[in-house]
């Protein structure tokens, strides 16, 4: 052994391969990016080109003297979606309200009906049902509690 | 033009009601439960004796409706809703689902599971 402080060479002999395994380090990863449907831009997007599209609904767009969408309540329905965690769906009704809609499955879903007037929630979480008036700061807790 | 039906909506009669493309649910491939949510009672046809192609050629000749879905009268009641007869000119099957009695929009739980017990009888 040399007390060289130059560090020590092995000449691997020709004809034979080296493999060497580097163990990857443990990264923490966040479930911000973990789940797909989550922040989903593209979702978001999607929801804001039917909001559009439901704008322009005409007088009895349904075949059944459906109502036209006031833009007041267009606005405040793109507000909420801005800011949710996941995207729903969203669907009008005939009485001119949009309904925000989730469904994981039969015992974990939401229904969100929002008129000028009020916010209306009915709710399967776990099985258990609930239904309620709730305010806009409220939705986006109602929509990720299914996820959680 | 049919016979003059009976006031009461028999059990066994389905309530046929239209559905436009914005209300399709195409994740869950199904009417959106916002299909049977109206300010005025939700209307539907009564079958009153007619076949199901009859029925269904009726509603698409006022509207080309993107599905078209039906729900016993049974059903309706056994839910908790109203079925009630109101014919008017254009239409003598014309009938409406109110919430109750004393109600006639439905909310929350109900036009879901009307939704669930309907059966999509025509789709685009």
């Amino acid at each position: 052994m040399s007390n060289s402080t130059q560090s020590v060479r092995f000449l691997m002999p020709p004809g034979i391969e080296c493999h060497v395994t580097i163990a990857a380090p443990e990264f923490q990863s966040s479930t911000r990016f973990n789940n797909s449907e989550r922040f989903s831009l593209e979702q978001l997007k999607s929801n804001k080109r039917k909001l559009a599209s439901i704008k322009n609904l005409m007088p009895n767009w349904n075949g059944y003297e459906g109502e036209r969408f006031d833009e007041e309540l267009i606005t405040t329905v793109e507000n909420i979606l801005s800011d949710l965690d996941y995207q729903p769906q969203i669907f009008p009704t005939g009485r001119g309200s949009i309904q925000i809609e989730k469904h994981i499955d039969e015992d974990n879903f939401v229904e969100i009906e929002v008129s000028q007037n009020e916010i209306f929630a009915y709710q399967v979480n776990n099985g258990v049902e609930i239904e309620k008036k709730i305010s806009a700061n409220e939705i986006n807790n109602l929509i990720s509690d299914l996820y959680a | 033009m049919p016979n003059k039906l009976s006031l009461i909506i028999d059990d066994e009669e389905f309530l046929y009601r239209g559905i436009i493309e914005h209300n399709w649910d195409y994740e869950n491939n199904r009417p959106s439960s916002a299909t049977y949510k109206d300010s005025k009672g939700v209307s539907v046809d009564r079958d009153g004796q007619r076949t199901e192609k009859k029925c269904i050629t009726f509603l698409k000749n006022s509207k080309d409706f993107f599905a078209v879905c039906k729900v016993m009268t049974k059903t309706v009641k056994e839910l908790n809703a109203i079925p009630k007869y109101l014919p008017i000119e254009d239409n003598p099957y014309h009938s409406e689902i109110h919430d109750s009695a004393e109600r006639i929009q439905m909310r929350g739980s109900k036009p879901k599971k009307i939704r669930d017990a309907s059966v999509v009888v025509f789709n685009k």
